[in-house]
């Protein structure tokens, strides 16, 4: 312990020596290959991230007007000391950078660190609004405005710079990617929220026995996140879809399906358990409806909005979407029957109110198989050839068999412990052991079979499917590990592009394979995607 | 790009060590908040107040006399060094319960700063505001019912 204070003294020294020395060597003299620039870029994260955090502890233990004893002396010392060392750091290693980038516009660090920086303090932005807003309506007396006010200038910061130096190409779209994500979250609790306040005041009004809940920091939240996401998504995005923009329509079309559809289970089950006599009285039976009600209409109108904006091509994005609906489904389906299943056998001593658990369980097995069993028809009705060989139809298949023959094993060996013991001498009733993993073994078991048995179709067609040699020409920056995937009946030819442009990632490489499906094609990769045409056979 | 030219590269350094050092001094030299003694409040400053300043009798004076009470006037570790701050106050004319973030600075010089709430409930008492069952800082007294 004496040690460590040294120690850690001479680390940060040496290390702000050593960044000091290296940023003078390399001043005006950016590297020849640029990079991905990663290392750099992760470090500056880290400083802008301390020193942030450490200017907003700062900012509130002298500005906020709620001090009642003492000084705050080890607040401000450990600020200072995080802005000390971290300050230094982020300016010249923004500097540095700067001029990396006007050498290297299109180097994939500078997007990744402003989606570093947008997660992190769009995030604590929307924090302190939800703080402010409480501080301002509830018991709290005195608003945390300065955390407000440090995180939304980082974040407008931030903001300003990506309009002077927009970054390039698919990985350029990862910033107002993760703004859209962040503000569209921050946007649906003050959604739901908000709603879920009127509709219970509506339900109160009406006769009905809820808790009201507070709406200020909902409505906070609305009025700031709306605009902040609609400025994020909205506008116009340049090109074709690239995969990180697909993966986001995916999971944000499949998550807000999922979540309207949790709630309209909720409400279904309420509903049929008030029905079947399973109820409290009524003004109290239905007080859940407000905030279901809610999760309804704002999930419906997320889902609407995203659906629209995948289309109805057969694109990475709905392909997506579907997969991971089937996958959730798949997945909740098997939960759900081994609840059900262990609640309908569970022994009962006396008493026990389950009426209305296996109502719910009942209706969360019915719509979690239909959902499943929808998006397979789907996917299954596609064209077989072009189907078979899309990364989410290989991930949903391969993962989900996977998961759920582990699964299945899992449960198999919890059941066979059982079995053994009783065989081996332990008394008692063992049926109530073996209700969960056998449910679980069988659910799975089947899933798995399901599953492996597609995954052999799908290969056997694959091998079936006569592959006539191609040519492949692509014009671009980097192939990167394209070669690699492509059959051995390809023949790739690659035509370096004379800028930066056009570099191909695992995921742009995976993703242009399955788009020329075997066909002899010229493939275009530039800063805002990839294209492909039909080619003449060789 | 003009506005490079206009604010050289050196400024943006020395504009935020004079906004950093502004607020170090803001903070240091800043007086607690002046809260009126008759509010739940104003009774938690002066009680803390009385405590810092290592006055046990005069914050013992502050303490309600039903329920528990510590068995010393003197706290567990002496008088606290500490800075608190207000984070909430709900109640009514007759209870209150005043919340305080307090900060608490490590003796260890690498032990870094305790940040912890504390709850004050306050019951009205011969037209004052009193603390119902103290237990910052005594945490280690046992307690003795008086009422």
């Amino acid at each position: 312990m004496i040690l460590l204070g040294p120690i850690l003294f001479l680390a940060v020294v040496g290390g702000l020596i050593a960044l000091g020395v290296k940023a003078w060597r390399s001043r005006g003299e950016p590297d020849q290959e640029g990079g991905l620039d990663l290392i750099p870029y992760l470090i500056l994260a880290l400083a802008v991230g301390v020193a942030g955090f450490s200017l907003a502890r700062l900012a509130r233990a002298s500005l906020t007007p709620d001090r009642l004893a003492g000084r705050p002396i080890g607040e401000l010392a450990g600020a200072l000391a995080g802005l000390v060392v971290a300050g230094p750091i982020a300016f010249v290693l923004w500097r540095v950078q700067a001029k990396k980038r006007s050498a290297f516009l299109r180097n994939p660090g500078w997007p990744i660190y402003l989606a570093a920086i947008e997660v992190v303090f769009l995030s604590a932005f929307f924090v302190s609004v939800g703080q402010v807003a409480d501080a301002l309506t509830g018991t709290a007396l005195t608003p945390q405005w300065t955390d407000l006010a440090v995180y939304g200038g980082i974040v407008g910061f931030h903001w300003w710079a990506v309009n002077r130096e927009t970054p390039y190409g698919d990985v350029g779209e990862l910033p107002r990617l993760i703004g859209s994500a962040v503000s569209a979250v921050a946007l649906a609790v003050g959604s739901i929220g908000t709603l879920t306040w009127l509709l219970s005041e509506a339900y109160e009004s009406l006769g009905g026995s809820v808790t009201v809940p507070e709406p200020a920091i909902t409505l906070a939240l609305l009025v700031t996140a709306g605009p902040v996401w609609a400025w994020r998504w909205l506008p116009v995005w340049e090109g074709e879809p690239g995969v990180l923009r697909n993966v986001y329509l995916s999971a944000a079309t499949a998550l807000s399906l999922l979540m309207t559809i949790g709630a309209a289970v909720t409400i279904t089950a309420v509903l049929i358990s008030f029905l079947a006599g399973q109820a409290e009285p009524a003004e109290r039976h239905f007080d859940v409806y407000p905030a279901a009600l809610s999760f309804v209409i704002v999930g419906s109108g997320l889902w609407i909005h995203h659906r629209g904006r995948i289309g109805d091509e057969r694109g990475g994005a709905l392909r997506g979407y579907q997969y991971a609906v089937a996958a959730t489904g798949l997945a909740t389906l098997i939960g759900f029957i081994v609840a059900l299943v262990n609640l309908v056998f569970a022994p009962r001593l006396a008493g026990g109110e389950t009426g209305e658990a296996l109502i719910f369980l009942g209706c969360s097995v019915i719509a979690s198989g239909a959902a499943w069993a929808w998006f397979w028809r789907k996917v299954q009705a596609a064209p077989r050839a072009d189907e078979i060989h899309s990364l989410p139809r290989r991930m949903y298949l391969l993962g989900m068999a996977v998961i759920t023959g582990l699964t299945a094993a899992g449960a198999l060996i919890a059941l066979l412990i059982v079995v053994f013991r009783a065989l081996l001498g332990e008394g008692g009733d063992v049926s109530d052991s073996l209700r969960i993993p056998a449910t679980l073994t069988v659910a799975s078991g089947l899933a798995a079979w399901h599953l492996f048995t597609h995954v052999r179709a799908d290969g056997a067609q694959l091998s079936k499917t006569e592959v006539e040699p191609f040519t492949v020409t692509v014009v671009c920056s980097r192939p990167g590990p394209l070669s690699t995937l492509f059959p051995k009946e390809a023949t790739v030819r690659v035509m370096y592009r004379a800028d930066d442009s056009g570099m191909i990632d695992e995921a742009m490489a995976a993703a242009i394979v399955s788009e020329v499906g075997g066909r002899s094609s010229l493939v275009w990769v530039d800063d805002r995607g990839f294209r492909v045409a039909a080619a003449r056979e060789p | 790009m003009e506005d490079e030219r206009r604010i050289p590269g050196w400024s943006w350094p020395l504009i935020g060590v004079v906004g950093v050092v502004t607020l170090v001094v803001i903070g240091l030299y800043r007086e607690p908040a002046a809260l009126d003694p008759d509010t739940p409040e104003g009774t938690v400053q002066a009680y803390i107040g009385t405590l810092v300043q290592g006055d046990f009798e005069a914050a013992a004076d502050f303490w309600a006399d039903d329920g528990c009470t510590p068995s010393s006037t003197i706290p567990t570790r002496g008088a606290p060094d500490v800075s608190v701050s207000l984070v909430s106050v709900d109640g009514n004319d007759v209870q209150a319960n005043v919340v305080v973030r307090i900060s608490e600075n490590s003796e260890e010089p690498l032990g870094g700063l305790y940040e912890y709430e504390e709850w004050f409930t306050l019951v009205q008492q011969d037209g004052a505001w009193r603390v119902r069952q103290p237990s910052w800082p005594y945490y280690d007294l046992a307690c003795e019912e008086s009422a």
